[in-house]
């Protein structure tokens, strides 16, 4: 018998959506899921399930964002906080590191003193370090939370990007592509690590 | 801005109520939302019709229970919804909201018919 995307479904679960809810909305899915491969083949199937689980994902989102209490509020930002601790852990090491090859990274000394000219190559390689920062703090954000690490990762993301364009927008220094494009970046990287994450477990995890 | 009547459904809502109603004993997820995406010519996804279903069972206009596991759909059981007293007062309620709302009409849109 043919089996829904054990990747889709996981994706799915990991955004902490209550049991019972997640339960009978990827029991619908693998049904009609098994019955689009017995009638269009296995990979139109595959694809009708990669498109609903996306169409689905906000929708259990919001059914975890309900379900969070007082305490289940204060859990989150302890978490997210944690994973931003990490992330600026491993920023420092990497600046002190790639100081040593005479590459300053953060955004003042790249752009705002003049030292360096905001060429296209540098701007690309900020945003580059950008992305992986972001994938850093997803994977972090989504390690540290067993229930709901997806949606973990995403608040994350959410809460990176507009700060980022808070600060931007309250000291900005930088190009308008960097002031435009960092926070982006950062919201997808994080969104991606937190993917990379829950894909990378799906062994553990798996039913 | 105007407020909608108190206790008044929302479209979705209602193309769901009236649903389990029609479907009865063959009121599950999957069912309805075949059901509502033939007459409506909507594709709703499954997330959708399940937010909207657990809304409705929220505000006590549906009641479910769960069926024994299924292979079919990987060992996971299926919800059946059936309407409650509520419900089938608030489908009553907004029948007759809805033909009050279309009184007259018929004259307006079929003057040859008048």
């Amino acid at each position: 018998m043919t089996t829904p995307p054990r990747a889709a479904e996981q994706l799915l679960q990991a955004l902490g959506a209550n049991s019972e809810f997640a339960d009978v909305l990827l029991g619908d899915l693998a049904e009609e899921f098994a019955e689009r491969a017995a009638r269009d083949g296995e990979p139109a199937a595959r694809r009708w399930y990669w498109i609903e689980a996306t169409r689905s994902a906000p929708h259990l989102l919001a059914n975890w964002m309900q379900r969070i209490d007082g305490p289940g509020c204060r859990r989150l930002a302890r978490t997210v906080g944690t994973a931003y601790l990490h992330v600026a852990v491993v920023t420092l090491i990497a600046i002190v590191v790639a100081s040593s090859f005479a590459f300053v990274m953060t955004d003042s000394a790249l752009f705002g003193s003049g030292r360096l000219h905001a060429t296209t190559g540098t701007v690309s390689v900020f945003l580059g370090l950008a992305t992986a920062q972001g994938m850093l703090g997803g994977y972090f954000a989504a390690r540290l939370d067993r229930d709901a690490p997806l949606a973990c990762a995403t608040v994350l993301a959410l809460v990176w990007c507009v700060l980022g364009f808070a600060i931007y927008a309250i000291v900005g220094s930088a190009p308008v592509a960097v002031r435009l494009l960092h926070p982006l970046v950062l919201l997808l990287g994080a969104i991606t690590g937190g993917l990379v994450r829950v894909t990378s477990t799906r062994g553990a995890t798996a039913r | 801005m105007p407020r909608s009547p108190s206790g008044a459904l929302g479209q979705l809502e209602l193309t769901i109520l009236l649903a389990v109603a029609r479907l009865d004993a063959d009121a599950h997820g999957l069912a309805i939302r075949r059901d509502i995406s033939a007459r409506t010519k909507h594709d709703y996804s499954v997330g959708a019709v399940y937010t909207t279903l657990q809304r409705l069972e929220n505000k006590g206009l549906l009641s479910s229970f769960t069926s024994d596991p299924l292979p079919v759909r990987g060992g996971r059981s299926r919800r059946h919804f059936q309407l409650t007293t509520a419900g089938r007062r608030a489908i009553r309620d907004a029948e007759r909201r809805a033909a009050s709302l279309w009184a007259g009409i018929g004259r307006t849109l079929h003057p040859e018919r008048a």
